[in-house]
């Protein structure tokens, strides 16, 4: 009898052992692949902007890297400074984010600003994958053969009060450095505003 | 259409400067126009040349056009009035030498005159451009150049007022005389004059024996009865008294609200030459002038008044080490609002590296672009209604950047300043830097330094289109190699690959 009653024991442990292992293993694969998602996603954002080859340099600009533009990298300036196409044409700033995020989320957008670190960018998501250099080369004005002169951040992605994600990227081109805003469609990432940073 | 853009800026500019010489301020800098002197002093000049029955030979006293004027009124209602003159320079050293004020003082029978001449020790004169710890000598001269005494200054000189970059050097022995160099700013401190040597006249106060005497000056006018009509009487000079002014109204504080952080010593220093230039609020010469200078010569004074309009804002300058290798400096086109200031404030940062490879020239030339871009976003900003928006607005449709952010829309724009790009470039050479003898073809390739062309995403060299539009492809490739010289100081630069005196 008591052998009975040890061996339902076990097989009940084992059930309760395997459905624990199932529900993590579920879990684990939901995380995993929400993580991927958001790495889909970051790269659409990325690919948005086209790039010959050798000109992409391959990190991305961490937050400490912003040096004296950091104080441009938060909810406030870019709720402030934004444009729909032209800073000269548009008197007044394009949208107000305060109808779109909640005070949470936009202390998270600052926060996730703040946490931007340097990554290597995976040459096979990007559409160009020649794209990438290693290499800053050039000197002053001299314009040919420049490598690597494209530096942008790792996009960030926020979701908004009406369920609606925004994504966040800054590029820095040969003459100028844009804070694109992009809002998630049933047709992917579309540009929805910009926050011009520097020009040289 | 061009011409409208002109137009527009024009009139611009010319309502900024009739506000600026109406405004209280100004007048408690003591500061005038030569349009405004009275008609009997204007009589006494020829152009920029003083043409008086006392010169004797060939003296040539020639001021420097267009710079402000100083007066100051004493206690008998006469007026005394400061010119600079222009300067000489070293020809080995390409240094200036000394720099002069003619002063003319009003006296019941007409006016006299004497030239005080400045010879500071360049080294520190250089590093602080300002006359609060003036050090080197000073003499006087009559109007024929032959000079009355000298003194040393040493550096016991103190400035009770701080905040501007001030050249003011005054009558401290002398009376009523106010003397400025370059900036407008009232000032007052203390002196010690050792007695130095006197040249030709020997029997002046300043021999006292005891080394030195104390002077308090306040700006505008020493307050004594030198002006009274019995000239200048250096004997009634006591050398223990302290002379004050007894019109002596405290001046409204300019305060200049530039931050230059700039640690490159070179660098930091050609931004206050250029802040200094800035100050000529008259419209440059126009249209006739032999160099061939064209026609928008009057975009120069926006450009030189950049400074001056950001008393209205804070603008800072400093050095970025992260910058790319292909930018030399950039501005920050969203001002930061400063609460506890309630100011916005925009940034110039600068490439730190390119401060150690470029010329001087480059430097200035840098210094200027991007002083436009910040004239440009600040003027959008702050005048949303102003002419430089309409004319921006105007432009962006003609040219249908309407989705551009900045770089195509600010450096094609851009291109109709650089004429006064060049004339600005060329009016600090001659005052600072290679003696303005480069050709005005040089300084003019120069200042198409950054307008010329980028690289797109696909690494592909283009050619802003109003640099096609105004140059030829033998012109491009001269101005290429000048703009190129000059930021890696080769051996063609104006500095033939030398390091210049800062480094």
């Amino acid at each position: 009898m008591k052998q009975i009653i040890r061996a339902i024991q076990v097989k009940a442990g084992i059930k309760m052992i395997a459905s624990s292992l199932c529900l993590l293993f579920l879990s684990c694969g939901l995380i995993l692949s929400q993580e991927t998602l958001k790495v889909n996603d970051a790269y659409d954002i990325i690919n948005k902007e086209n790039y010959g080859d050798d000109v992409l340099y391959y990190k991305t600009i961490s937050y400490s890297s912003l040096s004296g533009n950091q104080e441009r990298f938060n909810y406030e300036f870019i709720n402030e400074h934004n444009f729909k196409r032209n800073w000269v044409l548009e008197t007044t700033r394009y949208v107000n984010f305060d109808t779109i995020f909640n005070v949470n989320q936009r202390l998270e957008i600052s926060e996730k600003f703040k946490k931007l670190i340097s990554l290597k960018i995976e040459p096979s998501k990007l559409n160009n994958p020649k794209s990438l250099s290693k290499e800053k080369t050039g000197k002053f004005y001299q314009t040919e053969n420049l490598e690597g002169f494209i530096n942008l951040t790792y996009p960030i992605i926020q979701e908004g009060l009406n369920g609606k994600f925004y994504g966040f990227i800054y590029i820095e081109y040969y003459s100028e450095g844009i804070l694109f805003i992009f809002e998630k469609s049933k047709s992917g990432w579309r540009e929805f505003a910009k926050v011009p940073i520097w020009i040289s | 259409m061009k011409k409208f853009y002109l137009l527009l800026t024009i009139v611009f500019i010319i309502g900024c400067e009739k506000d600026n010489l109406e405004t209280p301020s100004e007048l408690s800098a003591k500061k005038t126009t030569f349009e405004n002197l009275p008609a009997d002093l204007q009589a006494q000049f020829q152009r920029n040349e003083l043409n008086i029955g006392e010169l004797k030979g060939n003296t040539k006293i020639k001021i420097k056009a267009n710079y402000p004027i100083n007066f100051g009124v004493n206690n008998k209602n006469k007026r005394n009035y400061t010119f600079q003159l222009e300067m000489e320079r070293s020809k080995s050293k390409q240094q200036n030498l000394y720099f002069e004020n003619l002063v003319i003082n009003e006296t019941s029978d007409g006016y006299e005159y004497i030239i005080i001449r400045y010879e500071p020790d360049w080294e520190k004169f250089n590093s602080s451009m300002s006359m609060e710890n003036y050090v080197g000598n000073i003499s006087f001269y009559n109007i024929n150049k032959e000079k009355l005494y000298d003194f040393s200054v040493s550096n016991d000189v103190k400035s009770s007022n701080t905040v501007c970059y001030l050249k003011i050097v005054s009558t401290f022995c002398t009376g009523s005389v106010y003397a400025e160099y370059g900036y407008s700013c009232s000032n007052q401190y203390t002196v010690r004059c050792t007695s130095g040597s006197n040249g030709n006249n020997n029997d002046n106060s300043w021999e006292n024996g005891d080394g030195y005497n104390e002077d308090t000056y306040t700006g505008g006018d020493s307050g004594d009865d030198s002006g009274s009509g019995e000239g200048i009487n250096y004997e009634e000079r006591n050398p223990d008294t302290v002379y004050t002014n007894p019109n002596f109204q405290e001046p409204e504080e300019i305060v200049y609200e530039i931050e230059n952080n700039i640690e490159d010593p070179c660098a930091a220093l050609i931004f206050s030459q250029l802040q200094l230039m800035s100050m000529d609020y008259e419209l440059p010469p126009n249209t006739s002038n032999p160099d061939g200078f064209g026609d928008d010569l009057e975009f120069s004074n926006a450009i030189l008044n950049i400074f001056n309009e950001s008393q209205k804002y804070k603008y800072i300058v400093e050095e970025d080490p992260t910058l790319s290798v292909n930018q030399s400096g950039t501005t920050g086109p969203g001002m930061v609002y400063i609460e506890q200031e309630d100011k916005y404030e925009i940034t110039t940062r600068f490439n730190p590296y390119y401060f150690q490879q470029a010329t001087d020239l480059s430097i200035a030339r840098t210094v200027i672009h991007e002083s436009v871009h910040a004239y440009l976003l600040y003027s959008v900003s702050d005048q949303p209604m102003g002419n430089i928006r309409l004319a921006l607005t105007a432009y962006i449709e003609d040219n249908g950047m309407s989705n551009q952010v900045n770089n195509l829309l600010h450096h094609n724009f851009m291109a109709q300043f650089v004429d006064a790009i060049a004339y600005n470039l060329w009016i600090w050479d001659l005052n600072f830097g290679n003696g303005g003898n480069l050709g005005w073809l040089y300084y003019k390739d120069l200042a198409w330094g950054g307008l010329s062309s980028y690289t797109d995403n696909q690494r592909n060299l283009l050619f802003y289109q109003e640099y096609l539009d105004h140059t030829t492809p033998n012109e491009r490739t001269r101005i290429e190699k000048t703009i190129q010289d000059e930021a890696n100081n080769s051996s063609d630069s104006s500095q033939s690959g030398n390091k210049n005196d800062c480094q």
